[in-house]
């Protein structure tokens, strides 16, 4: 028995089709999994089940029959849960109150909340499902991993069968994916149906009954995990043949001289809490050093202050042995250090400006693009063509503004125009995030061929496999410490996963 | 100086940006920024005077003036909850439409001011509370205000009851923190919106009354005199918490006391101790924005 149901469900914006008549089905307690690309159009789909978004047209059936859901509230009723990529939780409330959200218990027939009722009925539904949660805890306080069972609590509270996942590992620790997996296939066992969206094949193997691929708004395959593996899942996401993860010259870098170096830097944040403290790095020529952890221990102040965006309570930055600490981002970027940011749209480019313009920016007073204060357009649009043909850009109209293009063309003008500054050092945060199979493998050979030119990489990522495949050693960050480094070649995620949960062999778990 | 009469004012002076304050936090904290403050301040103080010149009738010239007080806080919601204006250009249009309005209909009426003395006996409105008005000093500082003023300070303890206590008020913040969290659970977000304007309009009348009909029985034009914004630097202050918001609003308020009972004696300078109330604002806005920004090693301007 299907328990959803869509027939022929498209969704236009203007002339885009988001998605082109969509059936999916999914059977009474299972897992299903719906793969694709980023911008293949997963998200919208799921948010017109939810009720988020209205279909342009097509049926969609829960339980058999026939639904119009105006608001999520009504997808809700009908059974229908979801837990999004980005949480929607309150920081300044509880976890009881963020999971009462919207059906708050109220003192006999009075506007008052009634505090004690709450914490009761959360924790006996928390109970029920075996969940490691402190339902007094305000949320600001607890881990990621954490704010994604409130959210799940958020649904099951409201009784429903059907579980809808976005994303949902994204931001965990590989320990957390295990929690969460255990947690699942618990929910499986008690009769609830759960549909988990992701762009993870393992976690597809790993979790899902069956699986459906979405390419481009459409529905490209439909089969069952135990009939599948993970190859043949990227061939019908992409469209071809790809290599999953790229192969590392192995290069020995061991004797080279320091070309980047990180002594005692700490900061604080505005509430005056010590988020980076006493980071020591060595970055050598020719080497990647990946730096992993949970998304939130202080990778994001990291990057900013080696890029010029904070300023540090103490420490050195040192650039082959010349000082840099707390240069602006122009001065920093003249002495030679690449950057690649996390958010593209935030730091990395001007969406409403040109290609053009964004081929220059943060280099535009450099070299021949620049004459007395003005900008020599000839030669920036020669640039402009010269780098989207070297790095396979593709690009509707050159002089067209950055927002026309794909997440993977946008980061692919930031590593071009970060590359083509010869840089000696480069700092790449987050460089795939966002971006579709294809181009990712394209970035991550880019990159590799930095580092057999001799630069070297600070690479931040949370994603384990990125860091895996392109460093050299690699150093984990847990509560705004380096935690431990380690050699690739020795390592494994088992290793790393215990040391972004802040576990090390010597001490125990760290606080 | 006489500090009795000094601290008297104080709380006299504070009373409508208490009000006005209080009002204005649940906008604050819905993430509204209602600047639109000073002109339903200004609205409240002209409506609640001529509709008592009128109707010759307190009660029916405070209910009338609440009245219209809600329409301007509709009015506003519509341009910037519904139809997502800026808040900035709409709550402008608001005030100065109130400041042209006032004295637009005092032309036409042909007054200098509106002056309802025949009607409101300004020193009969005076409650002086039994057993406190003993207390030597502090009695003549407690007792002997309006009743307005009395629902401003029993007000600070009611708002805060409704913003931390029920439902309405957690929503009022879930909305302000993330709009997404509220939405995702089927709260309706604008509904919200409006109610948190509204009361902003109706705490706003309550504050204009009090200014001219309770405490002067007359109203002359500009009579709000920044009071509306002198609200809104406290609110910003105080984080929109009601306790909070209501200690800077006495702060402004004592200025304001100080700068009356300062020019009492200064004879040709007195002008100029009006102007300490102002200064203040500036001192305290800078003070409290150095301590919120102090642990800020962030560039540029986003702080996330």
């Amino acid at each position: 028995m299907n328990i959803i149901e869509t027939v022929n469900i498209t969704k236009k914006y203007g002339d885009f089709v988001a998605n082109d008549a969509i059936n999916l089905a999914v059977s009474e307690g299972e897992i299903k999994a719906i793969v694709g690309e980023n911008g293949a159009g997963k998200t919208t789909l799921m948010n017109m089940l939810y009720g988020l978004i209205a279909p342009t047209s097509g049926k969609l059936l829960v339980g058999g029959k026939e639904v119009k859901f105006s608001s999520p509230l009504d997808a809700i009723n009908s059974g229908l849960g979801m837990v999004h990529q980005h949480f929607k939780l309150v920081p300044s409330l509880t976890v009881c109150e963020n999971i009462l959200l919207g059906i708050e218990v109220l003192k006999n027939k009075t506007p008052f909340i009634d505090a004690k009722k709450q914490y009761e009925k959360v924790q006996a539904v928390v109970d029920k499902f075996k969940f490691d949660l402190n339902v007094r805890d305000r949320v600001e306080d607890i881990s990621i991993g954490q704010k994604q069972r409130v959210e799940i609590m958020k649904m099951l509270y409201r009784n429903v069968n059907i579980l809808i996942l976005d994303e949902p590992t994204a931001v965990l620790t590989p320990q957390e994916v295990d929690e969460l997996t255990i947690s699942l296939k618990e929910l499986k066992a008690q009769g609830k149906t759960i549909i988990i969206i992701t762009h993870k094949l393992g976690e597809v193997m790993q979790l899902s009954d069956s699986v459906t691929i979405i390419k481009r708004g459409k529905v490209v395959g439909e089969v069952k995990t135990k009939d599948t593996n993970e190859r043949k899942l990227a061939q019908m996401m992409v469209g071809r043949d790809v290599v999953l993860s790229v192969k590392k010259e192995e290069i020995d870098n061991s004797g080279n001289p320091v070309v980047y170096k990180l002594e005692n830097i700490s900061t604080k944040n505005i509430f005056g809490k010590e988020v980076l403290s006493d980071i020591n790095l060595e970055v050598k020529e020719g080497e990647v050093l990946g730096i992993a952890g949970v998304e939130g221990n202080g990778q994001s102040e990291l990057l900013k202050v080696v890029t010029g965006l904070m300023t540090t309570t103490k420490g050195n930055i040192t650039l082959n042995g010349k000082e840099i600490t707390n240069w602006w981002p122009a001065n920093i970027r003249d002495a030679g250090v690449g950057m690649i940011h996390e958010d593209r749209y935030a730091q990395g480019l001007c969406q409403n400006m040109t290609i053009k313009e964004n081929m220059i920016a943060g280099y535009h007073y450099c070299g021949d693009v620049c004459s007395r204060g003005f900008l020599r357009s000839q030669v920036i649009s020669k640039k402009r063509d010269r780098l989207i043909k070297d790095y396979d850009i593709r690009v509707a109209d050159a002089e067209g503004e950055v927002s026309q293009l794909s997440g993977g063309n946008a980061q692919k003008i930031i590593i071009a125009r970060e590359f083509d500054s010869k840089p000696k050092v480069l700092i790449a945060a987050q460089p795939t995030r966002g971006v579709d199979v294809g181009s990712i493998e394209f970035i991550h050979n880019k990159i590799l061929d930095l580092r057999k030119q001799g630069v070297g990489v600070l690479l931040i990522s949370s994603e384990l496999s990125e860091i895996m495949s392109l460093s050299d050693r690699i150093a984990v960050m847990y509560k705004g410490k380096i935690i431990g480094v380690v050699n690739q070649k020795d390592t494994s995620t088992t290793e790393l996963g215990l040391l972004m949960a802040g576990i090390t062999d010597k001490g125990g778990k760290q606080e | 100086m006489d500090y009795q009469r000094l601290l008297y004012d104080a709380i006299s002076c504070g009373a409508p940006i208490i009000l006005c304050v209080l009002g204005g936090n649940f906008a604050h904290k819905a993430n509204v920024l209602n600047i639109a403050l000073e002109g339903m301040l200004l609205m409240g103080a002209f409506t609640s005077v001529l509709f008592t010149m009128l109707t010759k009738n307190i009660l029916l010239g405070i209910l009338i003036c609440i009245l219209i007080n809600l329409i301007w806080g509709i009015v506003f919601s519509v341009m910037c909850v519904t139809k997502k204006g800026n808040p900035i250009i709409a709550g402008l249009a608001v005030n100065m439409l109130a400041t042209a309005i006032c004295a637009f209909l005092l032309k036409v009426l042909g007054m200098a001011n509106l002056n309802v003395n025949s009607i409101v006996n300004v020193a009969g409105l005076k409650i002086q509370i039994p057993v406190i008005n003993q207390i030597p000093f502090i009695g003549g500082i407690i007792s002997g205000h309006p009743l307005m003023t009395y629902v401003s300070f029993i007000a600070i303890f009611v708002m805060w009851v409704i913003m931390y206590k029920t439902k309405f008020g957690v929503y009022v913040r879930v909305v302000g923190e993330n709009e997404d969290a509220a939405v995702s659970v089927g709260i309706n977000v604008n509904r919200i919106r409006y109610i948190a304007v509204l009361i902003g309009a109706v705490c706003s009348a309550l504050a204009g009354i009090n200014l001219s009909l309770e405490k002067m029985a007359l109203f002359t034009n500009d009579m709000s005199a920044g009071i509306g914004f002198i609200a809104i630097a406290a609110i910003f202050c105080g984080s929109g918490r009601p306790g909070l918001t209501s200690i800077y609003a006495i702060i402004f308020g004592l200025a304001q006391s100080l700068a009356i009972n300062l020019s009492i004696s200064a004879g040709a300078y007195s002008g100029l101790f009006n102007t300490i109330p102002y200064f203040m604002i500036v001192f305290i806005l800078a003070v409290v924005s150095i301590i919120k920004m102090k642990n800020n090693r962030v560039r540029g301007f986003k702080n996330e």
